[in-house]
């Protein structure tokens, strides 16, 4: 298979999860599990990838001249990419997650996606800021209350 | 659930799933790990024997699903309590635990793009592929001393004649298994004859069509295990030809010769079945 055409359904896939999580209401329990499932299959992909041409690249982890040399392989660039779009998209899930639980409006929420979905970790120390606000402002209900 | 039950076959699952669910989940788990492999052949175009380097590692992944799907029905002619006792244990994550090990010895060898079996080119793989045949005795081990439980503690409810076919078969199995697999692993590759290719093997099993294949009888010689208690079964429970318990133990007994008469014809450098060079 070309790995332009697995670059193209790979993303394609992600997309749906991204949709799903981001376009449903929290009682939407099956995006969970759409999403997670796009996981899986990605990570399944990568799997392959990997295994497939860890052996024909050049490079390492040990220096960043070694890791380009590494990605200088078109397969395992594909790899990496899709290593992205998988952990990306679980980071997703479990803000998701952790939104609905502590109620935080879908209306904060999609930024976040969106962000990670973007520049994955700009996006989830977004998110882990917002949790914080949440919480502390929880807390502070409940002092009052209490 | 109720989705879920018109899946044919689901009634199996579960019944697998209450006899033993560790190895139940686990064959699961095995069969699972074809779907990585089965796309790495995809994008991957090195081959050994002429064959992606994938097929090794995917057959073997199914091969010991079947065998943990085996011994986990099996647990169910035994009385739960028994799965509780140390040997028990030891079938059940003893082989589990070698399946990984042999599964991830053949995984690194496909990354590598290097023959696993009769690897002598360097120490590492020289001394994995040692460690790998101390780990396939493992698995006879297991299913040997589960044969021995099922002799010792049996539950009554199974007839008899069955639970000596699942005891003999199995024996056929660990000993028709030992000898042609040490022979096998004696040489240097598993052609008699013919060309060293698995290029115009047979289909899924891959072996050769132009003359003898060891690994024919070290197939079918494992495979007692399955297929000297489904013979009984069907002879006996089904069919009622079969009454008595030197019928059960004929049938494993042609079974074996059966398995003879395969090593003999891969000895001799004809392929399997018709001894009839195909390509």
């Amino acid at each position: 298979m070309e790995l332009e055409t697995v670059f193209g359904l790979a993303s394609q896939l992600a997309m749906v999860g991204w949709l799903v999580l981001a376009a449903t209401p929290y009682r939407f329990a099956v995006a969970k599990t759409i999403a997670v499932s796009v996981g899986l299959v990605l990570a399944a992909v990568y799997a392959a990838l990997m295994g497939s041409f860890w052996g024909q690249g050049e490079g390492g982890f040990g220096s960043l001249a070694d890791v380009q040399a590494l990605f200088a392989h078109p397969g395992l660039l594909l790899g990496g990419w899709i290593h992205y779009l998988a952990f990306d998209l679980l980071v997703g899930t479990w803000e998701r997650e952790q939104a609905a639980s502590i109620g935080l409006s879908r209306w904060l929420l999609v930024p976040c996606l969106f962000m990670t979905f973007m520049f994955g970790p700009v996006g989830w120390l977004l998110f882990m800021a917002m949790r914080f606000v949440r919480t502390s402002m929880m807390a502070r209900t409940a002092e009052v209350a209490g | 659930m109720t989705m879920l039950q018109a899946i044919p076959g689901f009634d199996v699952c579960a019944e697998l799933k209450r006899r033993q669910p560790v190895l139940a989940s686990t064959a699961l788990v095995f069969l699972l790990a074809m779907v990585p492999m089965l796309l790495a052949m995809q994008f991957d175009t090195r081959m050994i024997n002429d064959v992606n380097v994938w097929v090794k590692p995917t057959k073997f992944l199914l091969s010991l699903a079947v065998y943990y799907v085996t011994i986990g029905w099996y647990f169910g002619y035994l009385p739960f309590d028994v799965q509780r006792t140390r040997l028990a244990r030891f079938v059940i994550w003893g082989t589990i635990s070698v399946g990984v090990a042999e599964i991830l010895w053949l995984v690194l060898a496909a990354v590598a793009g290097v023959p696993a079996h009769f690897n002598r080119d360097s120490v590492v793989w020289s001394i994995a592929y040692s460690v790998a045949g101390i780990g396939a005795t493992v698995l006879l081990i297991g299913m040997f001393l589960q044969a021995r439980l099922i002799t010792r503690h049996g539950l009554a409810s199974v007839s008899p004649l069955f639970r000596l076919g699942v005891v003999a078969g199995t024996y056929v199995a660990c000993a028709s298994t030992l000898f042609t697999a040490y022979f096998l692993a004696a040489g240097t590759g598993h052609w008699v004859g013919g060309a060293a290719s698995d290029l115009h093997g047979l289909p899924l099993l891959g072996w050769s069509r132009g003359g003898g294949d060891l690994r024919v009888p070290h197939f079918w010689a494992l495979h007692a295990h399955q297929l000297v208690p489904l013979l009984v079964w069907w002879l006996v429970d089904k069919l009622g030809w079969v009454k008595a318990r030197w019928g059960v133990l004929m049938i494993a007994g042609l079974y074996a010769a059966f398995v003879v008469g395969l090593f003999v014809q891969a000895l001799r450098g004809q392929p399997f079945p018709f001894g009839l060079s195909g390509i």
